[in-house]
Parts: structure tokens; sequence; C-alpha cells
């Protein structure tokens, strides 16, 4: 790998990065509420407004407000809580791992059981495994995560009461946010597995390793599980980027406390600073994840260098 | 009009109508960028086809043969301007169609048409064979009233049962598809066609059928044709001229059976004895078994480019590029040490 | 002598009993040990499937082999279990396939997809014995700088030093057959010429029996001794590969000789057959060459006609040819278009 390529991965994810920012600062400018007033309370008066206003930059110009945004974003301050006038940086460093926590589970839980899925569904194709891979993939992708959520709830903490509905307090807690996070990842990853390694196992080098007398064992794994894995690992990054943002409706039915939750509280109260800072913190990981990707097929695949 | 360019030592001027060069490449080069870079100006470049030169005469066969790599497809797309030439000339009736706009390229597409290797890929599955034949006339607007008479004809002089014109490609073998690829090609009635390797994926019972069919429509029709290839026997069946190409230079040129019967180029020598021979006791000349692979065409060697894997290679080869010398039989060849 | 592959009415079909369809129908043909046979034909008349079926390389389902026996050395392979076709698979019999770009596996380096084929007919060797000899081979090849080059991957490789590769993994365990399945089409006709040497010398070296299946009767008349000609899953004709070429008995032979454009044939010379080869799903009656043949009759279209020996060193599948004093000759009242 040379090093111009990273150097050109970098300044496109950067370049990424300052669009997302433009685009959260203008978005939180255009929606309607004034940060000040709510800042100030119902009662406040005219004055107190207008310094809160000056306090907050609020009355200089659009451009202006933004380099302020951006200075500060990139030193780390991602400004005050409206709410509870903590800084916005250490409310997301708060709650940040419980989200990453919960999706690193779910993303490990889900490649372990869709990969294993997808492979049997590979190697019997038109079996009953692949068949009951399909319909789970058409259930688990119809279901939405916040009505799997509930359903859970009613079924495994109303109804047989052997699990908690809510919270982070014990080992048992995790089971049923990590379950409805991972449903749909596991259908996307199987159906990805099972493509993959139907492709591969077409392929003529596939043939060439039987030609060599290699036992089907071999010739699966050696020769098909390490080409199959370029698309699934492709599917795993960007599934881990969708589970840490798409963990906002899991986080809210489990009251689950990770800056998904965070960021729903926030728009409730109108806190913009938060919201701005939530978001940002999203783009950020995602960047980040599909830079991972790109740069982990070069470990995987050899013909890939950049 | 004068066609012949100073360069071409011992030209004989030919007035002969049949000899009248319809288009004429002349210095033809095309780089493509490789190693791209986000600003500025690519890192390297790959010269595909370097200045390269020749004339495809009236009602005659031009072949382009070469190895992967030799240049040969870009020569073709290039001169069909599928792709944009970086430096020489392309004259056609006179004019210069090299650096042409988009604009002035429709009145240069009505007269050169291209043929490709593989029609399944450059026929529309969901079009049957009328919408097929109907597009071309359609884009260049024939009278409505002609399409169906003229449809008919394509279909007759291609060897196609006209009660096929309502079927889609996937209902024909290859054969077939490439007759239809070829009807298509014809229908507006160019001057020119392009046929890039139109037999390659034939059997060789159907390859015979396709070759003789070209003939005869070039005996019909007065096309000339242009007929990139990497198989010599063919192009030896099938051509009035040839250039061979390698590494996107020309090495030698000439009247197909003036080449075929002596070549002087040693690469040449050496592709006519790689062609394996079907009767094995008629065949008395020595093998010539070139060593070694083509060089990328990124980074072609210094001098004559064929150096490496010629037998004759000397020092001078190494440092100084071969001129195309040509004789007074229209036989060019770029060699320090011809035969 | 025991041929080293002997196929015995060798018939293979594809899909379900009573809609199968037949890409391989009555094929019988022998390769004695240190002979090279050349199987030409064109694209569907089962030349390929033949072998690959033999050695239990076709998926089945839906492939399989309905009627026939496959002995090598005497064994027969229709009728041993996988996992025994597999011990002969790569060990007695190497295999090299057409397309050297598609045929090695991507992600494993060429060093160790060469010794793979030692280490899984040997468990004791081990890998770095394997991958030591992995680089004899790659020097028997003719490959240079084998040590460093065994590091690389597929990609980095021309099409010639591929199939160089592919080869070096066919004769890694001194096969006793060596297939190769147009093992040039796909490559460059300088690298052509390299390809078929190498493959002489590893028949020379390995003292192999060697199959060519190849479309070219130019690459078949320079490689082997004997040839079969086959067309739409049936043999045409077969016998030693001069005379068949010299003096064609079958229509289709003669035909397909005619029609291939050679350095030594002029356009006019060029005969091209009408029509095309059939598909499995629309097999003519009688002589499946009958609608293309110049010569047929009535009787072509309603029988089958047997395969046959002709004289003492050929075979031909066909109503009309007689035999001779000199060997055969086609007898027939008239040609169609003569």
């Amino acid at each position: 790998m040379s090093g111009s390529y990273l150097v050109q991965r970098l300044t496109g994810a950067l370049i990424t990065l300052l669009g997302v920012s433009i685009f959260v600062f203008l978005m939180v400018k255009a929606l309607p509420g004034d940060p000040a007033r709510v800042i100030a309370g119902v009662d406040a008066t005219v004055e107190e407004v207008a310094r809160i206003r000056e306090e907050l930059k609020l009355d200089q110009g659009l451009f202006q407000q933004f380099t302020t945004f951006l200075g500060d974003a990139l030193t780390g301050n991602l400004g005050t809580s409206a709410k509870s006038g903590n800084p916005v940086a250490a409310e997301i460093a708060a709650r940040l791992p419980a989200t990453v926590q919960l999706a690193v589970l779910a993303i490990g839980v889900a490649t372990f059981i869709g990969v294993l899925f997808g492979l049997f569904a590979a190697l019997r194709p038109n079996s009953l495994v692949d068949y009951s891979l399909s319909a789970f993939t058409i259930g688990a992708s119809s279901m939405p995560a916040f009505w799997l959520g509930l359903l859970l709830i009613i079924v495994f903490a109303v109804q047989f009461q052997v699990l908690p509905a809510s919270g982070k307090d014990t080992w048992t807690s995790w089971i049923l946010p990590t379950a409805t996070l991972a449903a749909f990842s596991v259908a996307l990853i199987a159906r990805v597995t099972r493509a993959a390694m139907l492709e591969i196992l077409r392929q003529d080098y596939i043939r060439t390793a039987r030609a060599k007398g290699a036992s089907e064992r071999r010739v699966f794994i050696r020769h098909g599980l390490r080409n199959a894995l370029l698309p699934v690992i492709t599917v795993i990054g960007l599934q881990l980027g969708q589970l840490i943002g798409g963990a906002v409706l899991t986080e809210v039915v489990f009251s689950w406390p990770g800056i998904g939750r965070l960021l729903v509280e926030a728009i409730f109260a109108r806190d913009f600073p938060v919201i701005q800072g939530v978001i940002l913190v999203y783009a950020m990981m995602i960047v980040l994840l599909n830079l991972l990707v790109d740069l982990s097929y070069t470990l995987l695949d050899p013909r890939i260098s950049y | 009009m004068n066609h012949i360019s100073s360069q071409e030592k011992g030209f004989r001027v030919v007035t002969d109508e049949e000899m009248r060069e319809v288009l004429r490449v002349e210095g033809l080069t095309k780089h493509f960028a490789i190693d791209k870079r986000l600003f500025g100006q690519p890192r390297k470049w790959v010269q595909a086809v370097d200045n390269v030169t020749f004339g495809v005469r009236g009602r005659g066969t031009l072949a382009i043969v070469g190895e992967s790599g030799s240049g040969k497809t870009t020569v073709g797309r290039t001169i069909a301007r599928l792709l944009k030439p970086s430096s020489g000339r392309i004259l056609f009736d006179g004019n210069d169609i090299a650096q042409i706009d988009e604009r002035s390229l429709r009145g240069v597409r009505k007269e050169i048409q291209m043929v490709f290797q593989n029609p399944n890929a450059s026929l529309n599955p969901r079009m049957t064979v009328r919408q097929l034949l109907c597009e071309p006339l359609i884009v260049h607007q024939w009278p409505k009233e002609e399409h169906r008479p003229r449809i008919e004809e394509l279909l007759e002089t291609v060897g196609l049962p006209h009660s096929y014109v309502d079927r889609y490609p996937h209902e024909f073998s290859g054969g077939q598809r490439q007759r239809i690829a070829i009807a298509r090609a014809l229908a507006i009635r160019p001057k020119v066609i392009i046929f890039d390797e139109p037999v390659s994926a034939l059997d060789v019972s159907v390859q015979a059928q396709i070759i003789q069919l070209l003939d005869r429509i070039q005996a019909d029709t007065g096309l000339a044709s242009i007929f990139i290839s990497h198989d010599l026997s063919v192009v030896r069946a099938i051509s009035d001229d040839v250039v061979v190409l390698y590494l996107g230079k020309v090495m030698e040129a000439g009247p197909s059976r003036e080449l075929f019967g002596s070549p002087r180029h040693p690469y040449t020598q050496a592709l006519i004895s790689a062609v394996p021979k079907m009767h094995k006791r008629k065949s008395q000349d020595a093998r010539i078994v070139l060593k070694g692979d083509l060089p990328s065409p990124a980074n072609p060697p210094s001098g004559c480019r064929f150096r490496t894997r010629c037998w004759k290679a000397q020092d001078i080869c190494a440092t100084k590029a071969p001129e195309l010398e040509g004789d007074a039989k229209r036989h060019f060849v770029a060699c320090h040490f011809p035969n | 002598m025991v041929p080293t592959l002997s196929i015995k009415d060798l018939t293979v079909s594809f899909g379900k009993p009573g809609r199968e369809l037949l890409a391989v129908n009555g094929v019988t043909y022998d390769v004695q040990p240190g002979e090279t046979l050349g199987v030409v034909g064109e694209s569907g008349s089962g030349k390929s499937v033949t072998l690959l079926a033999a050695l239990g390389l076709l998926p089945s389902p839906p492939a399989r082999i309905s009627r026939g026996s496959v002995e090598f050395q005497g064994r027969d392979l229709a009728r041993m279990d996988a996992k025994k076709v597999r011990q002969i698979r790569g060990k007695d019999v190497g295999f090299i396939f057409q397309e050297p770009l598609t045929s090695l596996n991507p992600v494993m380096t060429i060093g160790d997809q060469i010794a793979e084929a030692i280490v899984v007919h040997d468990q004791n060797i081990g890998w770095q014995k394997a991958r030591a000899r992995a680089v004899e081979l790659m020097s028997l090849v003719g490959m240079p700088d084998p040590e460093r080059l065994a590091k690389q991957y597929p990609h980095e490789f021309s099409g010639g030093m591929r199939q160089r590769i592919v080869i070096a993994i066919a004769i890694a365990n001194n096969p006793k057959l060596l297939i190769a399945d147009e093992p040039t089409t796909a490559l460059d006709v300088t690298v052509q010429a390299q390809i078929l040497d190498v493959i002489r010398e590893a028949q020379e070296k390995t003292g192999a029996a060697t199959i060519l299946v190849s479309h070219d009767l130019g690459v078949i008349a320079q490689m082997a001794s004997k040839i079969v000609v086959m067309y739409a899953g049936r043999v045409m004709e077969a016998g030693d590969a001069e005379d068949v070429l010299e003096n064609p008995l079958h229509p289709y032979t003669a035909a397909l000789i005619e029609c291939a454009p050679t350095m030594e044939s002029e356009l006019k010379d060029i005969h091209p057959i009408p029509g095309q080869s059939p598909s499995l799903m629309e097999m003519p009656s009688g002589c499946p060459f009958h609608p293309r043949c110049r010569y047929r009759q009535d009787v072509c279209a309603s029988r089958v006609p047997a395969y046959r020996a002709i004289g003492s060193d050929r075979h031909v599948a066909c109503h009309f040819v007689e035999e001779t004093a000199e060997g055969g000759r086609l007898v027939v009242p008239a040609a169609i278009d003569a």
C-alpha cells in the first residue's frame, strides 16, 4: 500500500466530514424554534433572550457562526447542552460506550450466526436449511426494529418474565437489545455469505482444487471461504455503521443509555448543540468504518493494493 | 487528392480506382492514463498506440494483427472515434476526423461502423431483430417507408430467413447473432466497417461461414473494412493488406500476399511460424519459438519494442527505434536487420 | 498392454431420468501409456464433458454417468466411490485447463497452490518439503527465479506463466495420465508455442499418457499421435492422427478440415459447413451430423450409424464408409450440393 493512497482516502474522509458538518450546522439553523428562547425559558424577558443570543453568538453572520462552530468542534468543544448545561462532548462521552458496546456485540453475534447460516445454505442449495434461511431473511428484514423489540419485551419480559425489559444493569439485560439489533444483520450477512459462496464455488479455481484431489472440506474452506469473505467483510463493516446509527429506536425501546437515546431526548428538548454533536459523532464513526473496511481489503485480497 | 505522405520513401503513386484510399491514419497515437491522482496530471501513461500510419483501400480489407497488448483494438476504437486519439490524423473523405466534436461525429458514425467480437454483449437482449435493425435507420433518419424493405434486404444479405425478424437475440446461435450484428452495421450503408475479432468466439465451422459472408458482402457492396484479429490464418484468408502491431507500434505492413509470402520483420516471421500447421509432413520450416512474454505496455523496452524477444537483437536495437521504411511493393518494415 | 485410460460406451446425461439430455452418448476410446491422444471437436461436441465426467469433476446432480465404463489402469472409475476417485485425481491424473487466468486461486501464493497438490496426496511430507518441491517444479516448467516467484500471487503473472503454474500442479505427483483441456486456447500464439513445448517436455519427463482436448486441428496435428473426432456427444472418427488428417473417412472430419483457414489455404479453399452444431435439446435423429452433411441419404436420418473398425487402425461412425485394401473410403451415390 502506498502512502499516497492513504493520504487520498483521508483527504476524502475529511471532505466528507466537512460536508456533514456544514449540513448539520445548516439543518439546525433551518429548524423552527429559537435556541436562545429555549435556554432562557418561557418567562424570560426580551433582554435576557438577547443576552443569551449574544452569548451563543447567534447574532453573528451565518458564515462566522459556522467557522466558530467548526473551530470549536475541532478542539473537541461541541458546545454546551441547552438542557443540562453540561458540555456536549462530556454528555456524548458518557453515553457513547454503551452504544458502541451494544453494536459490537450485535455485529459479533450477527456475523457468527449469519456466516454459519449462509455457509450451510450454500453447501446445500435448495435444501431445508436454504429455504428456512430465505424465510428468516424475509421475516427479519420486514420487521422494524422497534416492533421486534416490543414483541420480544412482551414475550420474554412481560409474558414469561425471564429477561429484563430495560436498563443495562445485569448481563441478562443485554440479551433482548442485542437480539433486536442483530436480527436484520444476521439475515443480510447470511444472504451475502450464501450468494458469495455459491458464486465462488462456480469458479474455475475450485475445479482446479478438486482436480488436485483436495477433499471437499479443503475445497470449501481453503479455496471457497477465504475468497467469499471479501463481500462479507464489506457488509459487516457497513452493518456496524448502520447498527451504531440505527440503534436509536432500539435504545429507546429498551431504555438503553446510549447516544441514540441521547439524540432522541435532545430532539424532544430542542437541545440543538447535543443534536449537532451526536450527528457529527455518528458521521465520524461511519466514515472511519468505511475507511477500515477499504483498508482491510488489502489484507484479505492480494490483488488489491493501493 | 494526394494521399501519400512524404515520409514514405519509395511509395508508388497509384491512380487506379481500386487503390484509392478511403481512410487514412497518420501518426495515430493514443495514451491512457494509469495511476490517476486526485488532483493534477496522472503520474503514468500507457502508450497503447504509438505513431501508427496506414491506409485502407476502397473495396479492400486491411487487417490489423497483433497479440494481446498490441493495441489493435485501441486502433479500431479510435478510428471509429469511440476513443479520442491523443494525437495524429484520421483522414476520411478528405477530412481529419481525429479531433472533431460530438456533433460533427454523427455524420462520421453513419459512414464508419463497428462489429465486435461478442455479439451477445453488443446486441440488446430486449430488442427483436426488427428493432435492432431499425434502430440505426431511425437514428440516422431514414424515411419510415424504407425501413421494411431495407430490413428484408439486410436479412437476405446476411443469410437469415425473414421469418426470424421478431425473434430476440437469445433465440439465435453465436454465428447467427454475429450475422445480426453484421446486418446492423450494414444497415445505413456505411463506407467502412471495423470488425474487431468478429469470428474469434465462433466454432471453426461457423467461422468459415462468416468469413465467406464478409467476403461476399464486400464484393457486392464495395465496402472497405478493417479486420482486427489475432488469428493469422483467418487474416491471411481474407485480407488485402496487413498491419502487424507489437506493443502499439507497427512492425511490418504491406499487401497480404507480400507480407505472408516473404515476411521481413523477425516478429512477423515468429508469428507466422507459431501457427500450428495441420500437416506435419508439409511444413518443413524450423519453428521459431519466441522466449518470454510480451512486456507490459506500461513499461515498453527502449529502442525497438520487440528487441527483448528478438533473436537478431544487437546493441543498436536498444538505443534506436527503427523507422518504418517501405519498398516499391508497398511493403513496410520497422527493423534494423530485416530479411 | 493395459491402456492408461479406457473409456467404453460412456454416456453422460444431465437432468432427471426420463427427461434427460445426453451430453455424451456412447463414447469409446482409449489412450496407451506414453501416447498422446488428441480429442478434437467444436463446442457442444462433448469432448471436455467426457473427461470431466470420467474423473468425477462434473457436479452431480445434475450430471451423471448413465452408461458405460471408465477404466483407469484397469479400475473402473465410474463405479468407484468418490473418495477413491479423489485419491486418483491429482495424483495419478493431472489436469491442465483452458483458462489460466481463472483456474488459480487468487488469494493463495502460487508456491502454496503447487505444494497443496503434493500435500493432499501425502499426509507425511509436510508443507515445508512440499514447498521446496514446488520450487523445483516451477523451474521444471521454465519459470525463472522460482524461489522468489513462489511467494507471489496469480494476478502478478501473465497468462503464459499462469499456465506454466497450472502445468506444474498437474505434474506435481508424476501422474500416469495428463489431461489438457484446450490448454492454449486463451493464450497468444507466440505463447501457445511455448506452452505446447512445456507440455511436451512435461510429458517426456513423467512418461505420462496425454489426452489433449482442442478445437484446433493444427494444435492436435502438432502434438498428437492418435486422434478422436467428436461431434454432438459422439465419436465420429478415430485413428492415427496423420492418417486421419491426410485421409479423413468421415464426412464430418473432412468438412472440419476443409472449413478451417490455414497458413497454406486460400479463401477459395475454405468450405464452410452449413448450419450449426445441434444443441442438446434439439438432437437430430439418426446420425447427428446428417442435417449438415453433403452426402446425407434417407437412412442417415433414421438410423444411428454403428461406430465400427475400418481397417487395422481406424474407427468410423458412418453408414457409407467401406473397408478397402488401402484402408477405407466413402462410398455414396452423390453429394447433395456437388
